[in-house]
């Protein structure tokens, strides 16, 4: 008999620690984000989609179209299509991830040889269709030299005829 | 609504259907349905940092008959598509589906003999959520999108009954 | 109760897969009779996404991202254990500090994955107001781990030869800051739930696993130091830098629910203790191997790495045949070496009690069905 009101004793005593803790928060400051009144700005290394550096040197950007991405990308999910400038240089005609394959490893950002690609601060990505996941780089870009003030890099056509390197666009750097 | 079957579309009932659909958008019930990864950023996302709340959506059922919205948290196995699909019929109308997450959106990376290639080869998705797991901004920047769609979308009306009627002929 | 001559009639009661206690879409079969459990059997295969096949296909890089997502809870463990893996097999020589930053980020890591257990575990005892308590500490381990790895949840930071991505001062600093915080929250935890007579009565004598039991399913982890068996690979088969920390091993007395939990509120303790000592002695140097090929490209060979995650031993078994892909992995999950003691367990308990002894395995589907 002893036993059971000492329990029902220590059991209220327990509660009212809990209470205790529960009110000691009550006052402490809040900590939920309000997001949709606020934009949250991510950490430095965050990892959205990716997209390409702008190179403030030559206003464009650092893609030699090797495809070394594309072919790393555990999901297969990066298509490259590049075009010879001159010689020498091939630059992407087409860039685009379809993002809602993507786990975000960074194996792309890490095997590109020129360090043309960073990993961009997106979040807010949601979309009515599959299609509305997918990501194209090169008119990313674009939007972010207009933005930027600079010179937008057009996109360069395919070539008509096979073999020959004719310089096609005006494609700069 | 069901109740411009008998009174037909006027004045009286498309404004009654803004007043409904606003009243939706304000307390959307998800069911609490969770697959894998994902499932854990959509329980972040009611606890206190993104307070789910705020969206009136903090009532997590457990039963479908009482849900609003199915979040597809997380990779959907060959195995599970058909209790998937049981809980989504349970679920009363009017309903929605978030994809949540690049494995319920499209498969992800696993492009495996188990794993459903995308959800939407089964339900109807509304929003899609990609990022392997989306942040929890990512996931409430969704919902503000079906809130969008809820608000603008005529649902449950005529119209939608027979685009439901012709999906399910060519299916 | 039943009528004289009515038969007593025992009946299945499906668990699962989805239930709000099942931590993802575990199915257990239970057959009842009245509210007691006379047989559970786990179906699993829910979760199966199929790893271990999607390795044999994809070369030793681009199966890093699925080794965030097979315990997606203690991710960086998996991504220690399977470059450890790997580096066993190149014989890639992983400098100092990356060694300690992997440490340092997998304890962090270690800690979430037991404060989400604890949070969630207790929302399936009906507690919810500690959920928030502990969420809340979560989240500052994730800015931390944010801002090294970039992801919050499934982690692919390590690579073979080190880590991609050096630790700042800012990091260092809030690790400390975090420390001292999570310190002065225990006692909060300690107030809110230990001493919590729901709790205690829900918890103390139910579900006891023995010593010989332990040994026999070959459970590993919590489960089995909550027994009472001061096993932790940590520590028996000590890898990466662990050797240079001192750390306890916290085991329990009954091997009951309470002493697991018991366990795994001391071990955040003592991953604490790690996380100081090697912010203390982080070496400067390179955070990656010098020379790491471009393709990994093995000798044929076979090579096994155990490390300890939060749910306990994972072991990466991989074969080569001298090719850029594996020829297999194989991976020894924790959870469902765990779950196997299920339906000895769980026999003669009630339905209620079942949901308490299944969250103390603390299981996670899809790393059971992997």
């Amino acid at each position: 008999m002893v036993t059971y009101f000492k329990e029902i004793l220590t059991g209220f005593y327990s509660l009212l620690a809990g209470m205790a803790v529960t009110i000691k928060y009550f006052v402490k400051p809040i900590v939920t984000v309000q997001y949709p009144r606020q934009k949250l700005s991510m950490s430095p290394a965050y990892r959205g989609h990716t997209e390409f550096v702008l190179d403030l040197e030559t206003g464009t950007h650092r893609c030699i179209a090797c495809e070394m991405c594309a072919r790393i990308c555990p999901s297969q999910l990066i298509t490259v299509e590049g075009v010879k400038i001159d010689p020498k240089k091939k630059v992407p005609r087409k860039y685009v991830i379809e993002y809602q394959y993507c786990s975000l490893c960074g194996l792309c950002v890490e095997s590109c040889p020129t360090k043309a690609l960073k990993f961009s601060e997106e979040y807010r990505l949601a979309g009515f269709s599959r299609e509305d996941c997918v990501v194209d780089l090169l008119a990313r870009l674009q939007a972010q030299q207009q933005r930027a003030g600079l010179a937008v890099t057009p996109r360069p056509e395919a070539r008509r005829e096979e073999g020959e390197a004719k310089p096609e666009g005006e494609v700069k750097g | 609504m069901g109740i411009e079957e008998k009174l037909g579309y006027n004045v009286l009932t498309t404004t009654l259907e803004k007043l409904v659909d606003w009243g939706r958008k304000g307390s959307v019930w998800p069911a609490t349905f969770g697959l894998a990864c994902c499932a854990i950023e959509m329980i972040v996302t009611a606890a206190n940092r993104w307070d789910i709340a705020r969206f009136g959506m903090e009532a997590f059922r457990a039963s479908p008959r009482q849900a609003d919205l199915m979040i597809v948290a997380g990779t959907v196995t060959k195995k599970m598509m058909p209790a998937i699909e049981r809980i989504y019929e349970q679920m009363t109308e009017p309903k929605w589906v978030i994809a949540m997450g690049a494995c319920a959106c499209s498969g992800g990376i696993f492009d495996s003999y188990a794993v459903v290639q995308g959800i939407d080869l089964y339900l109807p998705v509304d929003v899609y959520i990609p990022g392997c797991p989306p942040r929890p901004e990512g996931l409430l920047y969704g919902i503000l999108k079906l809130h969008e769609k809820i608000l603008h979308d005529p649902f449950l009306t005529a119209k939608y009954r027979q685009k439901v009627e012709a999906r399910q002929e060519v299916a | 109760m039943h009528e004289p001559g009515q038969e007593e009639k025992t009946y299945v009661l499906n668990f699962g897969p989805q239930h709000p206690s099942t931590h993802g879409v575990l199915r257990v079969e239970l057959q009842m009779e009245g509210e007691f459990i006379t047989k559970a059997a786990p179906d699993i295969g829910y979760g199966h996404r199929g790893h271990e096949h999607m390795a044999e296909n994809r070369n030793y890089q681009q199966f890093l991202p699925n080794m965030g997502r097979v315990d997606y809870l203690h991710a960086l463990a998996y991504n220690q254990g399977y470059c450890m893996a790997v580096e066993k097999l190149t014989g890639l020589e992983v400098p100092e500090r990356a060694e300690f930053i992997r440490v340092i980020t997998a304890e962090l890591n270690r800690i979430a994955s037991h404060l989400l257990w604890v949070g969630a575990y207790l929302l399936d005892l009906g507690a919810f107001t500690p959920f928030l308590y502990c969420f809340d500490d979560r989240e500052n381990i994730l800015d931390l781990l944010d801002r090294v790895t970039g992801s919050r949840l499934t982690y692919c930071y390590y690579r073979f030869g080190g880590v991609p991505k050096d630790i700042d001062d800012e990091f260092m600093a809030g690790c400390r800051a975090f420390i001292t915080r999570l310190r002065g929250r225990f006692k909060d935890y300690d107030d809110l739930v230990t001493k919590n007579i729901i709790f205690i009565k829900r918890t103390r004598d139910i579900g006891v696993i023995s010593k010989e039991q332990c040994v026999r399913y070959g459970l590993t982890g919590p489960m089995v130091r909550g027994s009472g068996i001061p096993y932790d690979i940590r520590k028996s088969e000590p890898y990466s830098v662990y050797p240079r920390f001192d750390f306890e091993i916290p085991i329990g007395e009954r091997g009951d629910i309470m002493d697991r939990y018991l366990v795994r509120i001391r071990e955040m303790a003592q991953s604490l203790r790690i996380i100081e000592q090697a912010l203390d002695k982080l070496p400067d140097g390179p955070i990656m191997a010098e020379k790491v090929p471009k393709r990994i490209k093995p000798a044929a060979g076979e090579v096994y790495q155990a490390v300890e995650t939060a749910r306990g031993e994972f072991g990466c078994y991989i074969v080569s045949e001298g090719d850029i892909k594996p020829y297999r992995i194989k991976l020894r999950v924790p959870s469902f070496g765990n779950l196997s003691i299920l339906p000895e367990i769980a026999v003669d308990t009630l339905v209620a009690d079942l949901v308490a002894i299944l969250g103390s395995i603390d299981v996670v589907v899809p790393e059971i069905d992997r």
